[in-house]
């Protein structure tokens, strides 16, 4: 097990496409980080011409948590660039394109030979745990060099509860006590959330594209387009009258949200149901001829 | 037989094999689409009751362009994020996949076989007008679904956009009490649909399928988050509608801007296309 697995992390790892999809995620993070410093840099400029300042200038203390780098990372995005929005709408994309293509592309050929010393779960375990980790890392970078890039410009002030209105984190938002006490270990932590959740839809990619036959593009596209299927209709149809509970992928990727901040319960439940559903097509793929 | 008629007679046979081939693997994707149409337009209209508008009020062509309603552009305030109208994406995202896989699966396929009889140019041409024809067979599938709940509304079968089918997408519209023609901003949406989906075509053969999506969702959610007349999906929104929003974008400007979109695509596509060495080129969404 050890020798293919190294093996798909090999080539998961030293794939262009993952070049490519780290390097329009960074870009964007990058993009991101620049928006939110200018924002912050316009609104505040006014105060500096009154005489006050803000970073270590500052006379006073004005709990400006939306002048933070934690209230303008990019996951928190208190200032809201737009860069971010893309990024996140972008992401199920960006996961899946370094690695979710490969069984598809293998199944006739090296795959079939390594059917012939591993057993299938061996080799589909492989290619899962490969493709987790290289999806989660697509996610991951990019946030971790937005938060990097911000916090060489913001100041690390401690968010302030009572400013939840202007960074949009409340109480009953994901790891908001961490927000407001040890906003580090927020940033941590909720960058390895993202980084299962992204993971997770990577291996859901692989999982789909089982079933169809040469078609790359479907592989890639068309998960996207049930998750944004999923996004429109589940809230309006089926939990129109229940609030809160947003399953949608990328809002729980988002640390704040647009209207109610949804359960921990429904990042937990995306944890769950997205390997539970690509183990049940996978085992649907054990019983079918490779070749 | 000359060559010149013979290549002709290639192109032809080439051309008329993609409507076939390129219909026929599409057959769930239309059905899919009648499915999603019927849905988001009754949605839309449904939702029309929330701000007091009576669905029978809703003209024919309310019906048709709430398909394409959108959102207000968004409007700066700290901590409140911007979320795209899910709808909205997701129909147009539904037609620039339709039209995404079909040429250049046909690329790395039969199509190289193809372009041994036929000239690269005919098979490019023969792509093109199979994209058109695609875009064409959406909006009419969209609009037999926009009748079918025209009907069973017993709403009017009127060309005019009313204040009730703005009101629901955004509060910022103020359109007349006969309401304002819509055939401009259908002919708008169509011509920018189609250019949209060749430049996505032209841009899957240069860089990768996946990567031109990738593009042109980023472009639908920039354009949702702003309203300009540069960001072309604004041209497909009903909410920036301009005469009837203030600021909005004018359709036939949109019209314009397509047919040069749409010339630069196959022109950029035919200069590409003829030197790109095909043989060594990857099969990789």
């Amino acid at each position: 097990m050890n020798g293919i697995l190294a093996h798909e992390l090999s080539k998961a790892f030293r794939n262009r496409w993952l070049s490519v999809a780290l390097a329009i995620g960074c870009i964007l993070a990058i993009a991101a980080a620049a928006e939110a410093i200018t924002t912050v840099d316009a609104l505040y400029r006014p105060m500096s011409a009154d005489g006050e300042h803000y970073g270590l200038d500052a006379t006073m203390f004005l709990g400006l948590s939306t002048a933070s780098s934690y209230g303008n990372w990019m996951a928190v995005n208190a200032n809201v660039p737009l860069s971010s929005t893309v990024f996140f709408y972008l992401a199920p994309l960006l996961t899946a394109i370094p690695f979710s293509w490969s069984y598809q592309q293998e199944r006739d050929s090296y795959l079939a030979h390594a059917l012939l010393r591993r057993t299938r779960t061996q080799a589909y375990g492989a290619k899962a745990a490969a493709s987790f980790l290289v999806g989660g890392t697509v996610v991951a970078l990019p946030l971790v060099l937005n938060f990097i890039i911000i916090s060489c410009f913001l100041p690390a002030y401690m968010p302030q509860y009572n400013e939840c209105n202007y960074t949009g984190m409340f109480y009953d938002s994901y790891f908001s006590w961490f927000f407001y006490n040890a906003p580090l270990v927020f940033v941590a932590l909720f960058t390895l959330l993202d980084f299962c959740l992204a993971g997770c839809w990577a291996v859901l990619c692989l999982a789909v594209s089982t079933l169809f036959r040469n078609n790359r593009v479907a592989t890639l596209v068309v998960p996207y387009l049930g998750l944004l299927a999923w996004d429109y209709l589940v809230p309006t149809v089926v939990f129109a009258n229940v609030q809160g509970f947003s399953t949608d992928l990328i809002h729980c990727m988002m640390a704040t949200h647009f209207s109610d901040p949804p359960e921990p319960l429904a990042a937990a439940a995306l944890l769950v149901a997205l390997p539970a559903i690509s183990f049940v097509l996978f085992l649907c793929e054990r019983r079918r001829d490779v070749l | 037989m000359s060559k010149r008629a013979a290549t002709r007679r290639a192109a032809r046979r080439a051309l008329l094999l993609d409507l076939r081939l390129g219909f026929s693997t599409s057959t769930r994707w239309y059905a899919l689409t009648a499915l999603f149409a019927l849905c988001s337009i009754e949605l839309a209209v449904a939702g029309s009751d929330f701000f007091g508008i009576e669905r029978a009020s809703l003209t024919w062509a309310d019906h048709l362009a709430l398909f394409v309603g959108g959102c207000e552009p968004y409007v700066f305030r700290q901590g409140l994020i911007f979320v795209p109208p899910a709808g909205w994406l997701l129909g147009l995202l539904l037609l620039a996949y339709m039209t995404l896989g079909y040429p250049y699966r046909d690329l790395m396929g039969f199509g190289q076989h193809a372009l041994m009889r036929a000239s690269r140019a005919s098979w490019l041409l023969s792509k093109c007008a199979w994209i058109v024809l695609t875009v064409l067979a959406f909006w009419a599938i969209v609009v037999a679904a926009a009748t079918v709940i025209t009907v069973l509304d017993g709403a009017p079968f009127s060309l005019r956009l009313t204040q009730g089918a703005f009101a629901t997408v955004t509060g910022l519209a103020n359109v007349p009490p006969g309401g304002i023609g819509a055939l401009p901003f259908f002919a708008g949406m169509l011509g920018m649909s189609v250019a949209l989906c060749l430049a996505q075509m032209t841009l899957a053969f240069i860089v990768r399928p996946s990567v031109a999506f990738g593009c042109l969702a980023a472009l639908l959610v920039v354009s949702a988050h702003t309203m300009h007349p540069a960001l072309l999906g604004n041209y497909l929104m009903l909410a920036r509608l301009g005469g009837a929003v203030p600021g909005g974008v004018s359709p036939l400007v949109g019209l314009g801007v397509a047919a040069v979109l749409a010339l630069a695509s196959v022109v950029g596509g035919l200069f590409f296309f003829r030197r790109t060495d095909l043989v060594a080129k990857e099969l990789f969404a």
